[in-house]
């Protein structure tokens, strides 16, 4: 599975690029949003998104919502980690996201968000 | 600072024969606040201070509308100057988020009171109590808002407030997002020597990696309680409510239980049980309910959590089957700082915030929340939402 993280914390980012290259999997690791935009326009695109919902700059929600708006993304699998100053305010609308995580997450939990995230049927219900 | 200004103007306001300046109604206060200005022919304020509610409007995106004469000598801007702007030019570089915060706050309970920090023209800072009230169309849709500000007299309580604040919103953002990478570094170091074929799971070096994952788990869940407490006093815990899965919403409030190696046996319904309610908050519910549960029983006792449809309500329960409440305690533990009496051997310790929490959360959904003493030993706490869209105001 190919993932792209984006979040401002380079300690999450390590983190969770190790965890799931143990796993196999692709991680890319960017520090804010817009880069990340960005870098969607250019394939291979990710199976699933993880996004910090508050960072500096563009913003979680504000990202999804971009995000969303663009051919061929209407359905890429999305994860909200929200951490410690979020509000329900940081919010993207309803449906467009998968799964919120609040931080700390467990990295087992994790796992299982992720792979409910990124089922035929999660991907259909959005 | 306040003390001459204040001073002259109480003299005056009593002479009036308004003792109880801080209570009188808004007319009232409007012509108290006008009195110093008699004052002002001939005298200027001792400290700077001033007794006078600037008052202005805003149009639904929160631009500046109409700008009266007293907010022009509050905060030192002429009408042309500001209206049309966005009022977050009344704030510091920083602070266009929390204008914007304000504003929300406003719009979802219809109004809102608070203590802020203000920038004057000058760029001097200022603490006001600003009370905001929004305005719909008569054919609906939001008109805009009305403020006034009075500025904080008793300036010490008021600055303590926007300092703790901002402490506290520091404390719980510095403090939670490196733990969180610290408690992920460590499960991945128990990974990584599992991969090169040492057992975490068993000897000391599993014991001392469990020992410091558990510790910080405890950091962060106090941590988690202060800024909980914190927004609970603010009325800051926001509800946003949408068409969600009540089955979705426990399972993932249950995820983080089960890390802890748990048992817990879970009765619910097979289809999805939908319901107009905040998924975040809600997970938080079951989340902290089931932590209690965790809390005061024996490690390796089940935990039941059971999830009923009962037509127009959703039932949720979590029992366990610990050291149960005492009788005297089963409505007060939903009180904030609460806990209940425990013996001090039994009592694992926290902060009397999570069931609070719960409850605040439950009630804004509509809902109830009550503790009982289960069949069999430990405690049992239920709540109930209504499958209908409720009040949704906090």
């Amino acid at each position: 599975m190919r993932i792209l993280v984006v979040d401002d914390s380079a300690g999450i980012g390590l983190v969770l690029t190790r965890y799931f290259e143990r796993a196999d999997h692709l991680c890319e690791h960017l520090l804010d949003a817009a880069a990340a935009l960005q870098r969607l326009e250019s394939p291979p695109l990710p199976d699933v998104v993880l996004v910090d919902l508050v960072m500096p700059g563009m913003s979680g929600r504000e990202f999804v919502t971009e995000m969303r708006r663009r051919p061929g993304m209407r359905e890429l699998p999305v994860v909200l980690l929200s951490g410690y100053a979020a509000n329900t305010d940081d919010l993207p609308p309803a449906g467009s996201y998968h799964a919120v995580l609040g931080k700390p997450f467990d990295l087992q939990e994790l796992s299982a968000v992720l792979v409910a995230a990124t089922s035929q049927s999660a991907r259909r219900r959005l | 600072m306040a003390g001459g200004a204040a001073g002259a103007a109480t003299s005056d306001v009593r002479t009036a024969g308004n003792r109880h300046l801080p209570g009188a109604d808004l007319r009232r206060r409007k012509r108290v606040a006008r009195l110093p200005r008699v004052l002002r022919a001939e005298a200027a304020p001792v400290s700077g201070a001033w007794l006078e509610a600037a008052d202005f409007t805003l149009d639904a995106q929160g631009c500046i509308h109409s700008w009266s004469s007293a907010a022009q000598r509050v905060y030192g801007y002429g009408a042309g100057e500001v209206v049309g702007q966005h009022f977050s030019l009344l704030y510091a570089e920083d602070g266009i988020a929390e204008a914007e915060r304000l504003l929300v706050a406003a719009r979802q309970q219809g109004f809102c009171s608070e203590i802020v920090q203000r920038l004057r023209r000058d760029r001097a800072l200022v603490t006001m109590q600003a009370r905001v009230v929004a305005y719909a169309r008569s054919e609906g849709g939001l008109a805009g808002y009305a403020e006034i500000d009075l500025p904080l007299l008793q300036a010490d309580p008021g600055r303590v407030d926007v300092a703790a604040d901002r402490l506290i919103r520091l404390a719980a953002h510095e403090l939670r997002a490196p733990l969180g990478v610290v408690l992920g570094a460590l499960t991945l170091l128990g990974l990584q020597m599992e991969d090169a074929g040492i057992q975490p799971t068993h000897g000391p070096v599993a014991e001392l990696l469990n020992l410091a994952q558990d510790e910080l788990r405890q950091m962060d869940d106090l941590l988690g309680g202060i800024l909980d407490s914190w927004r609970t006093k603010q009325a800051e815990l926001a509800v946003r409510a949408e068409t969600c899965d009540l089955r979705e919403i426990v399972e993932a409030g249950l995820r983080p239980i089960l890390m802890l190696r748990r048992r817990v046996q879970v009765e619910a319904p097979s289809q999805p049980l939908p319901l107009h309610g905040d998924p975040v908050r809600l997970r938080q519910v079951v989340r902290n309910l089931l932590a209690n549960a965790v809390k005061y029983s024996p490690s390796g006792s089940p935990i039941l959590l059971r999830v009923q449809d009962l037509g127009d309500v959703l039932r949720v329960s979590v029992e366990d089957r610990g050291i149960g409440i005492d009788h005297a305690d089963l409505e007060r533990i939903f009180e904030r700082h609460y806990r209940g009496r425990l013996q001090p051997d039994l009592d694992p310790g926290g902060m009397g915030i999570g069931l609070y929490v719960c409850r605040t959360i439950v009630e804004a959904h509509g809902g109830r929340i009550w503790a009982e003493n289960g069949l069999e030993a430990g405690a049992c706490v239920v709540f109930e939402l209504p499958r209908l869209p409720g009040v949704l105001e906090l």
